[in-house]
């Protein structure tokens, strides 16, 4: 049973589903090994020569893995619709020009982050990754914010000879940089285990996100902002934002996990090619391709993590209980 | 009569596809809860060896009927070590394997009437 006890660790290893469904697959596929090595070796069959026999019938773990997945990964139109909202409510901010309004901006992350909220304490559905997504953005938007003001009250700290009020607000915002961070590494690595690509669908607003925000803390805009200049962006932003969602949708209906990976692959570069065109007119060195080049390593990235830290989440309490039983 | 459906035989894999989910919906609704070893003997059995699904078709098949909501899986008996997944027709499953029938019926009756030589 060794040798169907790595056959089978190799096909879970593959399947990136939801630890519950994981769990019951392989349950599934063990109870079959055991009554067809129990029929072989009835047969006459040596009990290696067996297990062999029923690894080769059953065809290589990868494909079989890749039907599992097909069979159980593909979301129903209720979850492309429920994915899509966030990004239906951001274009809708920059559409509206809304994002320049406090209360706008508050009531549409108050609302994004409790649905964030309510699905991951749920068991994280397929529709939930855009929501987690954009629960990031104040971190980001705080980043860029108090970044100038971090480095400069850091470097008085440094080298000043007095604590000075302003430290206190240091300590706060040092505070808060951990606390977003831990929260995003914990999210990361939480869905890295279960699907390396989830993690890509899930980050993919930020960067569009980061590019915006950035290029609106550069010429000092904020909320109630009177600069035009401020609204430039608003066009691509929501078309955007709108691309986004019907990749959401496309990304949740595909059964096949290479489509995905080029869906999004190529909605990455294709974000990243629409608001990064204002990168290339501040930097002096950055090319397009280099830009391309960029989106698609930090595509990448969450597939080097799910290597690094291995596939696998841990399967619910109710799960554990029955398997014990077993 | 033991012939199997393997790689080269390109025709049958065609017309196969696209019906192995109505075989897998009336054997479930003939046997009652069956699991899934079973089912892959049964389709060889009644066959006489022409079929001979593998894991790899049959389970994610299960699945998807299941996903569907033609078929229903539950945890049953227990062989030796591990319990059993045994699959069971929904009426969904009633209704649209009935269909698949009557669309089969009507497919293969056309092919026999084409199919064979004209009188005259």
């Amino acid at each position: 049973m060794e040798r169907i006890n790595l056959y089978l660790k190799e096909i879970k290893s593959r399947l990136h589903l939801d630890p519950n469904t994981e769990f019951s697959i392989i349950r599934e596929l063990e109870s079959h090994f055991e009554e067809e090595m129990a029929d072989l070796e009835q047969a006459g069959v040596p009990p290696a020569a067996s297990a062999e026999q029923a690894i080769r019938c059953s065809g290589s773990a990868h494909s079989l893995a890749r039907m599992f997945y097909e069979a159980h990964s593909q979301g129903t139109w209720a979850d492309a619709f429920l994915a899509v909202q966030p990004h239906l409510i951001a274009s809708a901010l920059f559409l509206t020009h809304l994002w320049a309004k406090p209360l706008a901006v508050m009531a549409a992350f108050g609302a994004v982050l409790l649905v964030a909220l309510y699905g991951w304490a749920r068991g994280r559905p397929n529709w939930l990754y855009p929501w987690v997504g954009y629960s990031f953005s104040p971190f980001v938007a705080t980043i860029f914010f108090s970044r100038d003001f971090v480095y400069r009250s850091a470097v008085d700290l440094i080298l000043g000879s007095r604590i000075a009020p302003s430290h206190a607000w240091l300590l706060l915002f040092l505070g808060l940089y951990a606390l977003f961070i831990g929260l995003v590494v914990f999210s990361v690595v939480r869905v890295v285990k279960r699907d390396w690509l989830l993690v890509s669908f899930m980050l993919l607003p930020l960067p569009v996100l980061g590019v915006w925000i950035s290029d609106i803390a550069r010429i000092g805009a904020q909320f109630h902002t009177a600069n035009p200049a401020a609204f430039r962006w608003d066009g691509r932003m929501f078309v955007t934002f709108l691309m986004l969602g019907l990749v959401s949708v496309l990304f949740l209906r595909l059964r096949r996990r290479i489509w995905r990976i080029a869906l999004l692959a190529a909605a990455c570069v294709s974000a990243t090619i629409l608001v990064g065109s204002r990168i290339l007119e501040i930097s002096g060195f950055l090319t397009l391709p280099m830009l391309v080049g960029l989106a698609l390593f930090t595509f990448l990235v969450p597939a080097v993590l799910e290597w690094i830290l291995g596939h696998g989440e841990p399967i619910q309490a109710s799960e554990q209980g029955s398997r014990a039983a077993d | 009569m033991e012939r199997t459906i393997d790689a080269s035989d390109g025709n049958a894999k065609e017309l196969l596809r696209g019906n192995t989910d109505s075989l897998l919906l009336f054997l479930i609704a003939e046997s009652g809860p069956i699991h899934g070893y079973h089912l892959i003997k049964e389709i060889k059995r009644r066959s006489q060896g022409y079929f001979q699904f593998r894991e790899g078709t049959v389970y994610p098949a299960l699945h998807k009927l299941e996903q569907e909501g033609l078929v229903e899986g539950n945890w049953g008996d227990r062989l030796a070590g591990h319990a059993r997944r045994c699959y069971s027709i929904t009426a969904k499953g009633r209704e649209a394997l009935a269909s698949r029938l009557r669309s089969w019926r009507q497919f293969t009756a056309a092919m026999d009437l084409i199919l064979q030589p004209e009188q005259g």
